[in-house]
C-alpha cells in the first residue's frame, strides 16, 4: 500500500520536474551550460546513434555488465560449496577483500587497462571479479544464517553434504543473494562506465567523447538513456525475484 | 504390541564447552528402553538437554559417554521442533528429496496418509505449522525410519491443528507400526499419545572444568 502511494508520488514529482525543466530551459532561460534545451535534448538522441555509434557502444557495455552479472551468479551457484569451504577452512582468507576496500574502482580499472589494454575480455573479467567478490561476500555472510532446522532435518534424512549445500544451504541463501543483484547491477554500471571512460570504449567511451566535444545535450541524453536501461532491468530482476524466489531465507 | 526392545539407551551423558570455554554437563546418566512399534515420550523441562538427547538418538550428535544399542542399526529420523520442510520445494518434491529410487505409488500413499493429497503441488512457504509438519512427516516416513523422533512438534500449533496432528501420529503408529519417540514438555500430550512416558530431570548445570 505504502509502496503504491510512494510510486504515485514519485510519478507526480517526476512530472513536476519535467514541467519545470521544459518551462525554464525551453522558454524562460537563455541557452546555458547548466542543462540543454529540451528540444536540443530530443534532437541529440538520434545524433548519439549516428555520430557516436551508440548502438555498438551499448552492445559492448551491456554485454560486459550483463555477461559478468549472469556469469558471476552462475559461477557462485556452481562453486559455492567449494568457495565456502575455502572461506571457512583457511584462516582469514575471507578478510582479503577488506585489504582492497579503500581502493577506488578507477584504480582497478586503470590496472586492468594497463594489463590487458582495452580488450573486451578484460572488461568482462573486471566486471566478473567484482560480481564474484560481492556475491561471494554476501554468500559468506548468509551461510551462518541458514536455519538450523533445515540442516538438521537434511542431515537426519542422510542427505550428503554436497547436496545439503546445493539444495538446502544455497537455496536458503538465494533470496538474499538475489536481492543483492539490484544493487550489484547499479554498482556494475558505475564501475564499468568508469572502466570504459578510462579505456575509451563502450558507453563510457561515448561519455568521454561527448565531454571532450563539450556536447552537453549528448551527456544528458545518454544519462537519461542509461538510467532508463538500469530502471527497466531492475524491474525485470524484481519480477524474476517475485516469480522464481518466492520463499524467504 | 511386541515387547521386543528396538532401542536401549544406557547411561548417556553429554558435556559441552560454552562460549568462554567452560565444560558444562547437559545430560547425566540417561537410561531408558524403547519397544518396537511403540510411542515413547520423553518429558523434560525446557533447557534440560532434551533436544540434545534426541539429536544423539538420531545419530546427529555423539554422547560424551554411555551407550546406545539399536537392533538393525541406526536409521532414525529427527523432525526438529521448528518447521523443517523446505519452502523452495512443493509437497511432492519435499517428500522425494534425496531419494535415489522413487516409487511414485508409495509417494502417493504416504502423501495421502498424512492428509496432503490434493496439495502435492503446493509449496510450504507461508503455510501453517501443521501443514509443514505433515510434509516433514511424509518426507520421513517414505524412508521407512526404524525410529521417528519428534522434537516438540506441537509447540506452535493451534488447538485444532494439535488435535488433528495427535490423531495423525496415532494413525501413523498404528498403520505403519512406526516406532516413535516424542520429546515434549507437555504431560497431557505425552499421556494421550504414548505407550510409555520417560521423565527427565533437569541436571543442575555444573561447571566441570575450565
Amino acid at each position: 500500500m505504502q509502496k503504491k502511494s510512494d510510486n504515485k508520488n514519485l510519478v507526480k514529482i517526476f512530472l513536476v520536474f519535467i514541467f519545470l525543466y521544459v518551462l525554464l530551459f525551453e522558454f524562460a532561460l537563455p541557452l546555458n551550460k547548466i542543462l540543454p534545451k529540451p528540444s536540443m535534448l530530443w534532437e541529440s538522441i538520434p545524433a548519439l546513434f549516428s555520430d557516436y555509434n551508440l548502438l555498438y557502444a551499448l552492445a559492448v557495455t551491456t554485454s560486459a555488465i550483463y555477461g559478468s552479472l549472469i556469469l558471476g551468479y552462475l559461477i557462485i551457484h556452481l562453486i559455492a560449496p567449494l568457495l565456502i569451504k575455502i572461506l571457512s577452512g583457511v584462516d582469514g582468507v575471507y578478510l582479503i577483500p577488506r585489504l582492497f576496500r579503500y581502493f577506488t574502482p578507477l584504480f582497478f580499472a586503470l590496472l586492468f587497462i594497463f594489463w590487458f589494454e582495452d580488450s573486451f575480455i578484460a572488461e568482462i573479467i573486471f566486471g566478473l571479479l567484482t560480481t564474484l567478490f560481492i556475491l561471494g561476500g554476501k554468500l559468506y555472510k548468509e551461510i551462518p544464517a541458514v536455519k538450523e532446522e533445515y540442516i538438521l532435518f537434511a542431515k537426519s534424512l542422510k542427505i550428503d553434504d554436497g547436496k545439503i549445500f546445493s539444495s538446502v544451504a544455497w537455496k536458503s541463501c538465494q533470496p538474499k543473494i538475489f536481492s543483492e543483484l539490484k544493487s550489484l547491477h547499479l554498482y556494475l554500471w558505475a564501475i564499468i562506465l568508469v572502466y570504459e571512460f578510462a579505456a575509451t570504449v563502450g558507453v563510457g567511451g561515448v561519455y568521454k567523447f561527448a565531454s571532450e566535444y563539450h556536447d552537453l545535450s549528448a551527456i544528458v541524453a545518454l544519462g537519461i538513456l542509461v538510467s532508463i536501461i538500469i530502471w527497466l532491468v531492475n524491474m525485470v530482476i524484481g519480477f524474476l525475484e517475485r516469480k522464481i524466489i518466492y520463499w524467504e531465507s | 504390541m511386541s515387547a521386543e526392545n528396538i532401542l536401549t539407551v544406557e547411561n548417556i551423558s553429554k558435556e559441552y564447552s560454552d562460549e568462554v570455554g567452560y565444560r558444562i554437563n547437559l545430560l547425566k546418566n540417561v537410561s531408558f528402553t524403547v519397544e518396537k512399534g511403540s510411542v515413547t515420550s520423553i518429558i523434560a523441562p525446557t533447557g534440560s538437554g532434551k533436544s540434545s538427547l534426541l539429536k544423539i538418538l538420531a545419530g546427529l550428535e555423539e554422547p560424551t559417554s554411555g551407550e546406545i544399542k539399536q537392533s538393525n542399526g541406526i536409521n532414525n529420523i529427527l523432525i526438529p521442533s521448528k518447521p523443517s520442510s523446505f519452502p523452495w520445494m512443493n509437497v511432492r518434491e519435499n517428500v522425494k528429496f534425496g531419494l535415489t529410487e522413487i516409487d511414485e505409488s508409495k509417494v502417493n500413499d504416504i502423501i495421502k496418509l498424512v492428509g496432503l493429497d490434493g496439495y502435492e503441488d503446493h509449496v510450504p512457504h507461508n503455510k501453517s505449522y501443521g501443514f509443514r509438519f505433515r510434509i516433514s512427516l511424509a518426507t520421513s516416513l517414505i524412508r521407512n525410519p526404524h525410529i521417528l523422533i519428534l522434537d516438540e512438534p506441537f509447540n506452535e500449533m493451534d488447538a485444532t491443528t494439535k488435535g488433528e496432528v495427535y490423531l495423525l501420529i496415532k494413525s501413523v503408529n498404528e498403520k505403519l507400526n512406526t516406532t516413535i519417540i516424542l520429546g515434549t514438555t507437555n504431560i497431557t500430550e505425552a499421556i494421550f499419545l504414548s505407550d510409555k512416558v520417560c521423565l527427565m530431570k533437569k541436571v543442575p548445570v555444573k561447571l566441570l572444568m575450565n
